[in-house]
């Protein structure tokens, strides 16, 4: 893997989050479903920041959606995680699942 | 505002902390979300959860990887090109800048020496742990008087005494140091035992004393400082044991201490410190020579200490009527003991010094001002081009950020400049002078002080000129004009005002200290040399020893070519004394221990007087004979005849000290009054008595000679070594030393009171004199138009005067004001004149208005003079506006009715 190209743990889980929702995810909608699955709590700001910093590193794509349907609602932007990205993500699974190979569940907390 | 639409406050600080690619999309998701949050949680949780967004963002993190124009570096960036583009501006006009600078580095300058003066010597903490708890105990006598304590006063305090966690004793006392060098003469105390203890500080080396070394009998140990160990021992670490002859006697090395410690008296520069033996504390109750200092219990506080000390202080009255009847204690905290009297003079100082940089700052923003509207055309253009409001406040606050860093450094550099050429002023006049240094805190102290200046000097043209640009070809004029010249004359009058005060100040210190040097001492100082010669420990336990040595060595001395006179005397005048009280031979019935008057106690050799030149009122002085210890004759002054016998002869009365077994002794002469306590203090009564009633070591041999009594010194030195090669001799000085060591205080703030004014001055004359330059140089069209109109030269003459010296004067009448307000305080400050002295203050506005005026004269003559057609003046403003740095005055509109539209006439009549 090119360096530079190493996920952060808000990275991977906004990145992760936005490769579930499939394309045109709003950052409320990730926020949102980062909350829902984690329980991670990030701000909208975190996680736009995020995104923009995912978008330099060519993992994800923007583009600008039609306008909010309510008054004076404002365009906003839809993003789409990259074939880059998703193919980061698969590398980092399969990582991530090497290094759990052979380890057995949690200990419970009396053992 | 409806209630779902995100507030104004967070909206606007995300509006600031978001990168620019993202920050509507993500302002619009944290609208949609505040409005469901709104909906769903109600709006006072849906805010809280807004905050959140602004204040739980982790933004430092995402700048620095977050967007293409991340907030901290976009601010480093432009303040990095604000102060590029500042300094082009500097450089371009050097001699604009150097003034500026110049003012700057002067005002900051005499602040920060000044600051460094105070933090050193009233704000540095003392150094020992916990030292807000040293106190310094005073007996405080029927009389009033306050000082040292009695061997056993103070032992008994020790005994009864609930309020002190410990509590000890010290005289202090140079001692003789002896063994294989030259002999010399050391600063020394000695202490009773619980001295390191009260101060909370163990031995770097070796021990502290501890209650063996108190013993009877106990080998004599001695603890040495730091530097002693320095350069006594060249720092050998195997110091301990080894043996230092103190006063004839050996003494074993014990203990080194850290360096800095310095106790009891902060500065003394102690060398060594022995134990005070129990000797010293079975003296008499009325020998009062030992003073205190304590270390309070946590639980107890001044004034429950003072109310125990003087509760055992009551009883001790009560028990020893003869000796105690009146006597109480004071407990004062340690710092406040040493440095007290300092405080007043010292931020005095301050309030001078803060005047000056005042004063600096006018006259820079006076300059700044007349730049910024120089610089209208320029603001202008770069609003023209897009520059935003805040991106020009930040321009201007970044070039005054510069000016005062730059200001800061060239004050930096003339503080250290100026605390090194008055370095031995400091030293004469402050205790701890040797604290004072440009440290950290006083850097902190100048960077405040220059960011402060910055700020107020950025925002003043600002606040005057508003940026009046306008659309780029439109009238650059200020619309402001009327503003900005009543904030240029705030400013004269605010500096005149300064001025005056401080003027005023200084003329006072200065009358003070004149008044100090022309008081009659009541001897003759000049031409007499003087010297210390100790001869004491073993070889000197026999006072006939001690006698004899001084009549040899005072014979010797006689002898020597030069020498026309040569005595010697317990106590040098000026410098204090010690004091007793006396009964009269046949008034016993009337001697009230508590009612009779404290008299000065000297001993004499003779030729005292002679050599003093103290004249001799009535009588004789002493001779010969009268220095049989068993028939004393003594000499008196005429305060003590004045104030015991009153129109009575005092000749041939009798006295003594001695109250129980009466010790009598003749009074043989009367003579002049000599000032004992201080240059300032009053004569008091004075006794002389032979040397031989009460042949303690320690005596000044004072010598006059022909020519500079220095020259003897060498010779005086030799008859010293001749008659006891071991004694060291000490403190050689002249009696005009002596006397100018009394003056020291008032030389201190004679001199840098008067620097300070003179500096204001100096600050004040120039600042007046550019604004009159500049404001005849940006009025010569208007003068030009006058003249047209039939004003001749001296109207313009006065007209410029005039405008410039109003506001100087109304400045006058202010600071006068403030003065008669501040007069009472400064009272406590003067000496020999009255603070609110029509003279004083009359030479101290002469003082500052003659420069003024004169300031004003030189641009007045000039625009009066200057030759020419009135038209050719109009037509030429623009270009003599440029020269003046006023390119801001480029049309002249003159209608046919009324005043001309952008004439700035001021509050003057029309022509």
């Amino acid at each position: 893997m090119p360096k530079g190209q190493n996920l952060g743990e808000a990275e991977h889980l906004v990145l992760l989050a936005a490769f579930r929702l499939g394309a045109d995810a709003t950052g409320a909608d990730i926020r949102d479903e980062v909350a829902r699955r984690t329980g991670r709590d990030l701000t909208v700001s975190a996680v736009y920041v995020t995104l923009l910093r995912l978008e330099r590193k060519g993992m994800v794509t923007s583009e600008l959606g039609d306008p909010t349907p309510v008054r004076g609602g404002k365009a906003r932007r839809h993003f789409t995680v990259s074939p880059h990205g998703v193919e980061l993500l698969y590398d980092a699974r399969e990582r991530f699942d090497r290094m759990w190979e052979g380890l057995g569940p949690a200990p419970t907390g009396d053992a | 505002m409806s209630g779902t639409e995100i507030p104004r406050l967070p909206r606007a600080l995300l509006g600031v902390l978001l990168p620019r690619e993202i920050r509507a999309s993500a302002i619009e998701d944290i609208s949609l979300a505040y409005r469901r949050d709104v909906s769903e949680l109600g709006p006072l949780r849906a805010r809280l959860r807004l905050w959140r967004e602004v204040v739980a963002t982790n933004w430092l993190a995402l700048w620095w990887d977050g967007g293409d124009t991340p907030l901290l570096p976009r601010i480093v960036e432009d303040l990095r090109q604000d102060l590029w583009y500042g300094a082009r501006q500097l450089l371009r006009s050097p001699v604009f800048s150097t003034g500026v600078l110049i003012t700057l580095g002067i005002g900051i300058g005499a602040n920060t020496a000044v600051f460094g003066i105070v933090r050193g010597v009233l704000l540095q903490p003392l150094g020992y742990p916990d030292d807000d708890r040293l106190v310094t105990v005073l007996s405080e006598g029927g009389d009033g008087g306050r000082g040292p304590a009695s061997g056993p006063d103070f032992a008994d305090w020790r005994e009864l005494t609930r309020s002190f966690e410990a509590l000890a004793a010290y005289a202090p006392g140079p001692v003789n140091l002896g063994g294989d060098g030259e002999p010399a003469r050391i600063v020394g105390a000695r202490v009773s035992e619980d001295m390191f203890r009260t101060f909370g500080v163990q031995a770097a080396l070796g021990r502290v004393l501890i209650p063996d070394d108190y013993r009877p009998r106990a080998q004599s140990v001695v603890v040495v400082s730091h530097g002693f160990w320095n350069r006594g021992f060249v720092a050998d670490s195997a110091v301990l044991g080894r043996s230092v002859t103190l006063n004839d006697e050996p003494h074993v090395v014990v203990g080194v201490m850290p360096e800095g410690f310095n106790a009891p008296v902060p500065w003394a520069r102690y060398d060594v410190w022995t134990a005070l033996s129990l000797q010293s504390l079975a003296e008499g109750r009325d020998w009062r020579r030992l003073h205190v200092v304590g270390r309070l219990r946590s639980d107890a506080d001044l004034g429950s200490a003072e109310e125990d000390l003087q509760a055992i202080a009551a009883r001790l009255a009560d028990q020893y009527p003869a000796s105690n009847h009146g006597v109480t204690t004071r407990v004062i905290p340690l710092g406040e003991a040493y440095l007290g009297d300092l405080r007043g003079p010292l931020w005095l100082l301050g309030l001078a010094a803060g005047a000056v940089l005042l004063i600096a700052c006018v006259n820079v923003a006076g300059m700044l001002l007349a730049r910024a509207v120089a610089r209208q055309e320029e603001v202008a253009m770069r609003r023209a081009l897009g520059a935003r409001h805040g991106r020009l406040v930040r321009q201007f606050l970044a070039e005054s950020l510069l000016v005062c860093l730059v200001g800061g450094a060239v004050g930096i550099f003339l503080a250290r400049w100026s605390l090194s050429a008055f370095g031995s002023l400091l030293a004469s006049a402050l205790p701890r002078s040797g604290e004072i240094q440009l440290d950290g805190g006083v850097l902190a102290f100048t960077a405040m002080a220059s960011l402060g200046v910055a700020v107020a000097l950025g925002l003043a043209p600002m606040a005057s000129t508003g940026f009046a640009g306008g659309p780029l070809g439109a009238d650059p004029r200020p619309r402001h004009g009327r503003a900005r010249a009543r904030l240029g004359k705030t400013f004269v009058a605010v500096q005149f005002a300064m001025t005056l005060l401080l003027a005023n100040g200084a003329v006072l210190m200065l009358r003070s200290y004149l008044a100090v040097t022309s008081i009659e001492l009541g001897l003759d100082p000049d031409g007499v040399a003087t010297l210390t010669l100790t001869p004491e420990g073993a070889r000197y336990e026999d006072p006939r020893r001690r006698q004899a040595f001084f009549s040899g060595v005072l014979d010797g001395i006689r002898s020597l070519p030069g020498v026309t006179a040569v005595g010697a005397t317990s106590k040098l005048p000026l410098e204090g004394g010690s004091n007793t009280k006396v009964m009269i031979d046949g008034r016993e019935g009337e001697f009230v221990q508590a009612q009779a008057p404290l008299i000065e106690l000297s001993r004499v050799m003779p030729g005292y007087f002679e050599t003093m030149r103290i004249p001799i009122v009535s009588g004789r002085v002493l001779e010969e004979r009268d220095f049989d210890p068993h028939a004393p004759g003594i000499v008196i002054n005429q305060t003590m005849a004045r104030r015991l016998f009153g129109a009575e002869a005092p000749l041939g009365q009798r006295v003594s000290w001695e109250i129980e077994r009466p010790h009598w002794m003749t009074i043989v002469g009367v003579v002049g009054d000599v000032r004992q306590w201080g240059v300032e203090e009053a004569a008091v009564p004075e006794m002389y008595v032979p040397y031989s009633v009460l042949p303690r070591p320690r005596m000044f041999v004072v010598v006059r000679g022909e020519g500079d009594p220095l020259t003897l010194i060498p010779s005086i030195r030799r008859v010293v070594t001749a008659v006891d090669p071991l004694l060291p001799v000490s403190d050689v000085r002249t009696m005009d030393e002596v006397r100018a060591g009394a003056m020291a205080g008032r030389r201190f703030n004679a001199a840098l009171v008067s620097l300070l004014a003179g500096i204001a001055l100096v600050l004040v004359t120039a600042g007046i004199y550019a604004v009159m330059a500049q404001h005849a140089a940006r009025r010569t069209k208007e003068i030009g138009i006058r003249m047209a109109l039939g004003a001749d030269s001296w109207d313009t003459f006065r007209h410029v005067v005039t405008t410039g010296m109003t506001p100087a004067l109304l400045g006058v009448f202010l600071g006068l004001g403030a003065f008669l307000w501040l007069a009472p305080l400064l009272g406590r400050f003067v000496f020999g004149v009255s603070a609110t002295d029509p003279f004083t203050v009359a030479t101290a506005t002469t003082f500052v208005v003659l420069p003024g005026l004169l300031a004003c004269f030189v641009p007045a003559r000039r625009a009066a003079r200057t030759p020419g057609d009135p038209r050719a003046r109009i037509r030429s403003s623009r270009s003599e506006g440029s020269e003046a740095g006023t390119e801001g005055v480029t049309r002249l509109v003159i209608q046919p009715a009324g005043r001309p539209r952008d004439l700035d006439f001021g509050d003057e009549p029309g022509p």
